[in-house]
């Protein structure tokens, strides 16, 4: 026999030991500081082939997260060169959390590594000169090097490298990449202005995506800004890097935060006010929103690590949501109820409720899932400590002064009333025309992956200038190659380079590095160099050279044979100036291809349909497929929730009647998707996850109306006061800048006005339904 | 966006020329400022021809490489440096952003790598006595004995600690020192300065290398 005694004295126990455990959790995390999630990689789908080349796409993505660029122009080239200089000086001087990424010594690293596989790189054409110039060839090329002016500005000696293969094969790296050319001055217009510009890269060497290391970066750009205009100030900025995006949707959501748990607060604290005219009515609502904000807050720091800054906004629009169940408790318990009846009707309402947050866990989105378990725990949270204080707190009765609401229920019966018998067909009726309207004129969708987040108009011009300036490739179009092994790898690319000629204009490793075939290659090539008496002994020795610098050549050489210079160690060499390429994990390798814009990526189409390790990657297509697909499966789950609801409530009522209890719900999402429709707004992912929440939300209002009938009223009074706060925290996540969040909030505070209209209604219809029985059974005596 | 490093080796010639030309007309005067003494070392001439040798002193080589040549400079066309002995070699770079090299049978090839650019910009700019731009990229110290420039710029500081310039009776010096500890010497001599300069006069002048006259003038 369920005893709500022994259920309240759970509750206490949970409750007290939550509260110690929160208060542990913060007394010791705010020592070492809450983790707040930055990353909108996360808010976006994975949309690769397989989680091999998802992971390694994210890795990349990594990657380019830790670099931003700042563009530095002006009118005069002096003043910008100088202006490049002090910045760079001042970056390696100072203690800042990012390091520039110095072109002079990235040479000098770049060079040294090289060096130690000197006998096995060379460019294609000095391996065409072997090929075809005899001994003596080389040996005047070799000499009229040494006395013309290039011998002065080589890199490495010419005992070390007398024929300068090195040299060039170094120079030709950089070379290779003339059509992006950073390093010298170029000119561009702006507002019908001529400029000069240079961009600067920088590498973050902390963790880009935190909250307060972006907070930190930004203030010490902004601080390095000021140093520079003291002695520059012409000197103008163009920004690129995720972290500015970042930073302003951090920005973007705290304002968020904000407003909607400050709005919402205050607007729930007044409408309290005004509906109990009490200040002691506050105590539990409050209550309930602090401790089932912190239990969620807590526990999600604890699963993830970290909070997701989408998850703290949608946890302030949660407040008007956790609200409910004190609420409810005022109105039932005054009404004098009985206490099993309220508290059934609480358990059942947390569980739909928790159903309805729950199914956005089946989204493939991380911050969807973390959504949902930040809410469902809030919820079970507010739930436990209201049923647990509900007997110290209640004690008076507070709803008697709540003419307010009497008012907005007797308004909205004017209309209302006249229609309640009709309930059912008029819902149904309801349901169908809507269907068969929008099924003609077709529902209006919108799967662009820019429903995730709405980037800063400015930012984004900024980006797009300095791609158009700098870049010379697709930001989200690529080549992603998988294999065993290193030549395998490159197998693939000669695959790639015979679907078409036009590959070479592609960037990858193919275009740094030989394969370590091709290297093994060279290294037998250059043995008529250096080995002994070879062409470099000749040529040294007539310039007198020590007998036993021309051994230590040779011996450089024989030692060096099978030692190829890895893509692996190449990249991890130059890692945090160069962009990692290459990425071996465990026993599978994948190297990116980057492709030039302007640059018909649907030639390499034929490849990766028909070869099982090249995969073309678009991401724009991929993420919007992916989004299409998740919107689609999403609304198929609500349809299967629908009939989980539907399943429950039969077996708790053993009556097909009752089934009526889901046409609110329905109905509220239909009158939902109607009002889209017509207002213009495209169907997106997140407005079909949020109908989750209106599924549940309106099934918390039902159970209430049909499990404590004989007080409808009061049941009423409390549906109004919990759909008004729902409405007021759901109404102001419709104003967030956020389209993922405005897109919630939106379709709630449509469908939740809908859910309190249709609870009305069913109320209306359970009390008729009950005065006609009482009738008849008056009428009819046994 | 950067994807590996970028490779600028400094015009360490252009840089010899720069110096070889600025200091073409030294005057005797006594106890000048360092600046005054540079403008005093810059061509005042438009077009101009003469005479180098030229020792380089390479690490782990016991003998220095010397080799010798002439050059002929147009303030409207650019440079033609041309090398003599021991092997011959002429190299052009032209006011219109063109690097060439004429081979010892007169074929072409086009230079087209950064080093190549850097030179030419370099060159040009300081072979047109543009002691803005000398005092741009060069701290001057020194007396009317000995001119020391030193680089301003990062980048030139990775490859040349200094330039020293002094004369000797009709003769000028200049060496530049290498961050490798190597350096390269010149003496210039027999300078004439000319009244005007085309592509006849040039071939005049540069007999045994015509076809760079016709590189460095062509339109």
């Amino acid at each position: 026999m369920f005893n709500h005694s022994q259920l309240v004295k759970l509750c206490q126990y949970l409750a007290a030991t939550l509260l110690i455990c929160i208060g542990m959790f913060f007394s010791y995390q705010l020592q070492h500081g809450l983790h707040i999630d930055t990353n909108l990689k996360t808010m976006s789908p994975e949309f690769a082939p397989d989680s091999g080349v998802q992971g390694a796409i994210d890795s990349l993505s990594s990657s380019i997260e830790k670099r931003f660029t700042l563009l530095l122009y002006a009118q005069e080239v002096d003043a910008l060169e100088d202006a490049v200089d002090t910045l760079t000086d001042l970056v390696k001087d100072g203690d800042y959390a990012f390091s520039v990424i110095d072109e002079l010594d990235n040479f000098d690293s770049y060079s040294r590594m090289l060096q130690r596989y000197q006998f096995h790189l060379v460019t294609e054409k000095q391996s065409q000169r072997l090929r075809d110039s005899s001994d003596q060839q080389l040996l005047a090329t070799a000499e009229k090097r040494l006395y013309s002016l290039e011998s002065s500005s080589q890199i490495f000696p010419i005992t070390t490298d007398p024929f300068g293969f090195l040299n060039d094969f170094i120079l030709a790296s950089g070379d290779g990449l003339n059509g992006s050319n950073t390093s010298e001055a170029k000119i561009f217009q702006k507002d019908n202005k001529q400029y000069y510009f240079l961009p600067m890269f920088f590498h973050i060497n902390q963790d880009a995506l935190d909250l307060e290391n972006q907070k930190n970066i930004q203030q010490q750009i902004e601080q390095l800004k000021r140093k520079v205009a003291i002695d520059h100030p012409q000197i103008n900025y163009l920004h690129s890097g995720i972290i500015f995006f970042a930073t302003d949707a951090a920005k973007k959501a705290k304002t968020d935060i904000t407003m909607i748990s400050t709005g919402s607060s205050i607007g729930i604290f007044l409408l309290l006010l005004l509906t109990f005219r009490s200040f002691g009515a506050l105590l539990l609502p409050g209550l309930s929103i602090v401790f089932g904000i912190t239990l969620a807050f807590a526990t999600s720091h604890i699963l993830f690590g970290s909070v997701h800054i989408i998850t703290i906004v949608f946890g302030a629009g949660l407040i008007g949501v956790v609200i409910d169940y004190s609420l409810h408790s005022f109105f039932h318990k005054s009404a004098n109820a009985k206490a099993i009846q309220l508290y059934k009707a609480l358990a059942f309402s947390l569980f739909t409720s928790v159903i309805g947050y729950g199914a956005l866990a089946f989204s493939d989105l991380m911050s969807l899932k973390r959504v949902a378990f930040f809410s469902a725990t809030g919820l079970v949270g507010a739930w436990i400590i209201v049923v647990a204080a509900a007997p110290l707190f209640l004690r008076k009765d507070y709803t008697k002064n709540s003419t307010f609401l009497s008012y907005i229920l007797r308004t909205l019966n004017l209309p209302l009333k006249k229609i309640s018998g009709h309930y059912l067909s008029l819902f149904c009726f309801g349901i169908a025309v809507t269907f068969i309207a929008t099924f003609f004129s077709g529902f209006k969708t919108s799967d662009n992956p820019r429903i995730f987040f709405s980037p800063n108009p400015e930012l984004l011009s900024q980006e797009k200038q300095v791609s158009e300036l700098i870049s010379s490739y697709e930001p989200g179009t690529y080549i992603v190659v998988r294999g065993q092994s290193t030549q395998e790898v490159y197998q693939h690319l000669a695959t790639l380079r015979q679907a078409t000629e036009k590959f070479d204009q592609t960037f990858g490793v193919h275009q740094l590095l030989p394969s370590p075939e091709q290297q093994l290659r060279y290294y037998q090539q250059l043995s008529r160099i250096y080995q002994k008496d070879g062409l470099a002994w000749q040529f040294l020795k007539k310039q007198g050279v020590e007998a036993q610098t021309l051994a230590t050549l040779h011996q450089n050489y024989i030692s060096a044979a099978d030692n190829v210079l890895l893509p692996s160690k190449f990249f991890s060499t130059m890692q945090g100036s160069a962009i990692n390429l290459w990425l071996e994990q465990s026993d599978t390798i994948y190297s990116f291809i980057l492709i030039p814009k302007d640059f018909d990526s649907r030639v390499f189409k034929s490849v990766d349909d028909s070869h099982k390790d090249i995969f073309v990657i678009n991401t724009a297509n991929m993420v919007e497929q992916s989004i299409s697909q998740q919107r689609q499966s999403a609304t198929l789950l609500l349809v299967l929730a629908f009939i989980l609801i539907a399943g429950l409530i039969l077996v708790r009522y053993r009556t097909l009647i009752q089934l009526r209890l889901i046409l609110v719900p329905l109905n509220a999402i239909v009158l939902t998707l109607l009002v889209l429709h017509f207002a213009n707004i495209p169907l997106t992912l997140f407005h079909t996850m949020a109908m989750f929440l209106v599924l549940g939300l309106g099934m918390d209002y039902v159970i209430f109306v049909s499990e404590i009938p004989d007080s409808p009223d009061q049941t009423l009074h409390a549906v109004i006061l919990s759909a008004l706060t729902s409405l007021l925290s759901f109404g102001l996540l419709s104003m967030s800048d956020l389209s993922v969040v405005s897109a919630f909030g939106i379709t709630v505070l449509i469908g939740n006005s809908a859910n309190l209209i249709g609870s009305i209604l069913l109320a209306n219809s359970i009390s008729h339904h009950q005065t006609s029985h009482r009738q008849q059974t008056v009428r009819t005596p046994s | 966006m950067s994807i590996t490093p970028r490779i600028l080796p400094v015009g360490i010639q252009s840089l010899f020329f720069a110096a070889l030309l600025s200091i073409i007309s030294l005057p005797a005067s006594a106890d000048e400022p360092s600046q005054e003494n540079l403008n005093a070392l810059l061509p005042d001439a438009c077009y101009l021809f003469g005479n180098y040798s030229q020792t380089k002193t390479l690490a782990g080589l016991k003998t220095p490489i010397k080799s010798e040549g002439k050059f002929l400079y147009s303030c409207d066309a650019g440079l033609i440096w041309h090398t003599r002995a021991p092997l011959s070699e002429t190299l052009i770079y032209s006011l219109q952003g063109k690097q060439t090299k004429i081979h010892t049978d007169s074929t072409r090839e086009a230079l087209n790598n950064r080093l190549h650019k850097h030179l030419n910009t370099l060159l040009n700019s300081l072979i047109g006595a543009d002691t803005r731009y000398i005092n741009k990229y060069f701290n001057i110290h020194g007396d009317r004995e000995k001119i020391q420039l030193n680089p301003k710029k990062r980048r030139m500081k990775k490859f040349i600690t200094s330039i020293d310039l002094f004369r000797q009776q009709d003769n000028t010096d200049i060496t530049i020192n290498h961050a490798s500890n190597q350096k390269t010497s010149m003496q210039i001599f027999d300078t004439r300065k000319l009244a005007a300069l085309d592509n006849e006069q040039c071939k005049k002048h540069l007999a045994s290398t015509q076809v760079a006259c016709d590189v460095l003038f062509q339109k």
